[in-house]
């Protein structure tokens, strides 16, 4: 009897846990859902297109999201809320691209959106939207080598996948233009939500002599940001600029020098417009500096102009189409093989 | 070079604390012949209240504390489902983490709605004092000391006095045990509790320890390397430290592979799986055929 009891009362918490996903009401109102394969309050990547969900509310939209999916259950997670009628399902990131084209083929009269990806555009009902990272990762590169006193930059990122490896690439490549001689280390944490291996990360840069680094990779970010006040407690100098987020707006703090943005929001707000006007138009496009959705974030009090006149220099170049990718990844002299999976995806469409 | 090699250990080693931390809790329970693959459960929901009670109360103290009743109170449902009601006690520990990461993940989304990034950060425990080697400054924390203390004083207490006595005595003959008149199963709970307070203490080295922000799933494994350490550890308070030095420190390998750019076979992929391939070759060359005897058998005893 008291095993059934406790048998029962673990079961028991675990449907509270796991009901409030709630059941759907049949009415007019549209229904939007987001899925990210880490959690949404990492303070970076997810947690920008979780507040691009949250704003759909402001267009009468009724929002859901599931976060931590695993690869494995994806298609699962895509299948409950289209079989709870959802109008627009987005999947946050380059790892949903083939969930979602499988699942778009079976439920035509829903609309997909995919973040940082480039499987849309080949079903009617599948968007995605690749932010020109590179572009991003040139200007933030070109403010990081106007930045670095010792000569010394470091990068801190989860995992190596395609999407951060052109990120890096294009961030190397704006660097060793700018200034040859500056080194370049990197980190890979191998987790995206283990904060304690980024602020680790961070450390053992910092004591390495390296004053600027970049965090990519969600709870990343948040670790290294910590190591770094810790440092200047102890009277280092130290800088980060931020990536993905406006992490200066966020944090306050002095030693961030700027963001580079990605505007999730911009793109999952046109996307819901498009299903609310019904204008949908499937396609696979290139958010970018020349239509605003990149932009450089705010700037620290403690930014010098150098600093800014560099990331401002950049995205003239940019826009006024001078600097192309095929330029950006030729400028670093890595190893071909480095850059291989990056050029690859870029060069897909 | 010397100051090279000391900054590496010593990175190692701050590196290895909430888990030496929480293997030294652990390795009590496991000698009272308990299975406890609840530690990953315990020390989530400890890192997340001590954050939470932090942060909400603006004092490190409370939330230290708080966190540490968390982690007794998930360990007193825990335990007594597998002592007293003798549940299956893998299938336990798995419903507990589940249970521990689903109530973490929910309490988090609520709270998180409340704030940002940046205005998320917990107060904390600074470093008691700092090692300057070279360019290097490395902070060290009491609960780094906390986890040095513990190693002895786990050992000692185990084998050297009387509580530990009884401890060995049920997870080795817990029949034999009561009939001299150990109540086996308040014995087992006691250690489990304890158990639970220490891997929750972990978890807060973790936020309140460490990074001061807490993120869903940030454990990311921890507890069950935890439990790795004890196994290789021979369920001794001294093999198990080793076990979760050694591990620390090959986290700071992995980092110095990428920062120095060292050529190894697999590149970054062997320097991210580090940790887990030490972890793999210490289970490997441990040996077998040492935990405690009656270790993970439920006690069918009498009524005590």
């Amino acid at each position: 009897m008291k095993k059934i009891i406790s048998v029962l009362l673990i079961l028991l918490a675990g449907v509270m846990l796991t009901a409030c996903g709630g059941s759907a009401e049949k009415d007019d109102t549209l229904k939007a859902a987001l899925l990210t394969g880490g959690p949404v309050n990492d303070g970076g990547w997810n947690q920008m297109a979780y507040e691009g969900l949250m704003a759909l509310e402001d267009i009468d939209y009724e929002v859901s999201n599931t976060e931590n999916v695993a690869q494995e259950g994806q298609k699962q997670a895509i299948q409950a809320y289209a079989d709870q009628g959802y109008d627009l399902i987005i999947g946050h990131g380059y790892e949903w691209g083939d969930a979602l084209t499988e699942m778009g083929e079976k439920y035509p009269d829903i609309k997909f959106l995919q973040i940082g990806g480039n499987a849309g555009g080949k079903i009617p009902n599948l968007t995605s939207g690749e932010f020109k990272s590179y572009e991003l990762g040139y200007v933030m590169g070109k403010i990081a080598a106007a930045t670095t006193q010792s000569k010394k930059f470091g990068f801190v990122g989860a995992m190596k996948i395609p999407t951060l490896v052109a990120e890096v690439t294009a961030i190397k490549g704006a660097i060793k233009e700018s200034d040859p001689s500056i080194t370049v280390a990197e980190i890979y944490t191998g987790s995206w939500s283990d904060v304690a291996a980024g602020k680790k990360a961070g450390e053992q840069m910092i004591n390495q002599g390296i004053d600027t680094i970049i965090g990519i990779g969600d709870a990343c970010d948040a670790g290294v940001i910590q190591a770094i006040d810790e440092a200047k407690a102890a009277g280092k100098d130290v800088k980060f600029i931020g990536w993905t987020g406006d992490f200066y707006k966020a944090y306050q703090k002095d030693f961030i020098i700027t963001s580079g943005i990605q505007d999730v929001q911009g793109v999952i707000m046109t996307a819901a417009k498009e299903v609310q006007d019904d204008k949908w138009v499937s396609r696979y496009y290139l958010p970018s500096f020349s239509d605003g959705l990149l932009s450089i974030g705010d700037w620290s009090p403690k930014a010098t102009a150098a600093q800014k006149a560099a990331g401002e220099a950049a995205v003239k170049a940019i826009k006024d189409g001078k600097i192309t990718p095929k330029m950006i990844f030729g400028l670093s002299g890595a190893p071909a093989s480095e850059y291989y999976d990056a050029q690859e995806l870029i060069y897909k469409k | 070079m010397l100051s090279a090699i000391l900054l590496f250990l010593l990175t190692g080693v701050i590196m290895g604390t909430p888990l030496l931390i929480m293997a030294m809790g652990g390795v009590v329970t496991e000698r009272s012949g308990t299975l406890n693959l609840g530690l990953e459960g315990t020390m989530l929901t400890g890192a997340f209240f001590s954050y939470y009670i932090a942060i909400t109360t603006g004092n490190v103290w409370y939330g230290l504390i708080g966190g540490m009743v968390s982690g007794i109170v998930l360990a007193f449902f825990h335990g007594l489902a597998m002592i007293y009601w003798n549940t299956n006690q893998v299938v336990t520990a798995v419903a507990i983490n589940m249970v521990a990461l689903g109530l973490t993940n929910t309490l988090m989304g609520n709270f998180s709605k409340t704030t940002s990034a940046g205005n998320n950060i917990s107060p904390g425990f600074d470093a008691l004092f700092k090692i300057n080697l070279g360019e290097a400054i490395i902070g060290v924390n009491w609960f780094l000391v906390l986890a040095i203390i513990m190693i002895p004083l786990t050992w000692f207490v185990i084998q050297k006095t009387t509580v530990g006595l009884a401890i060995r005595a049920v997870g080795e003959y817990p029949t034999a045990a009561a009939t001299m008149g150990i109540r086996v199963r308040r014995v087992r709970m006691l250690c489990f509790l304890y158990t639970g307070a220490i891997s929750a203490l972990a978890g807060a080295a973790l936020t309140i320890g460490d990074v001061r922000v807490f993120i869903n799933n940030m454990t990311a494994g921890k507890g069950f390397i935890a439990f790795a350490c004890i196994v290789f550890g021979r369920y001794t308070a001294l093999g198990t430290a080793f076990g979760a030095i050694v591990f620390g420190i090959s986290e700071a390998i992995r980092n110095y592979i990428q920062i120095f750019a060292w050529s190894i076979p697999g590149g970054y992929m062997t320097a991210i799986m580090m940790p887990y391939i030490i972890t793999l070759l210490l289970l490997i060359f441990s040996k077998k055929g040492v935990a405690p005897k009656s270790w993970a058998i439920p006690y069918e005893g009498d009524e005590d």
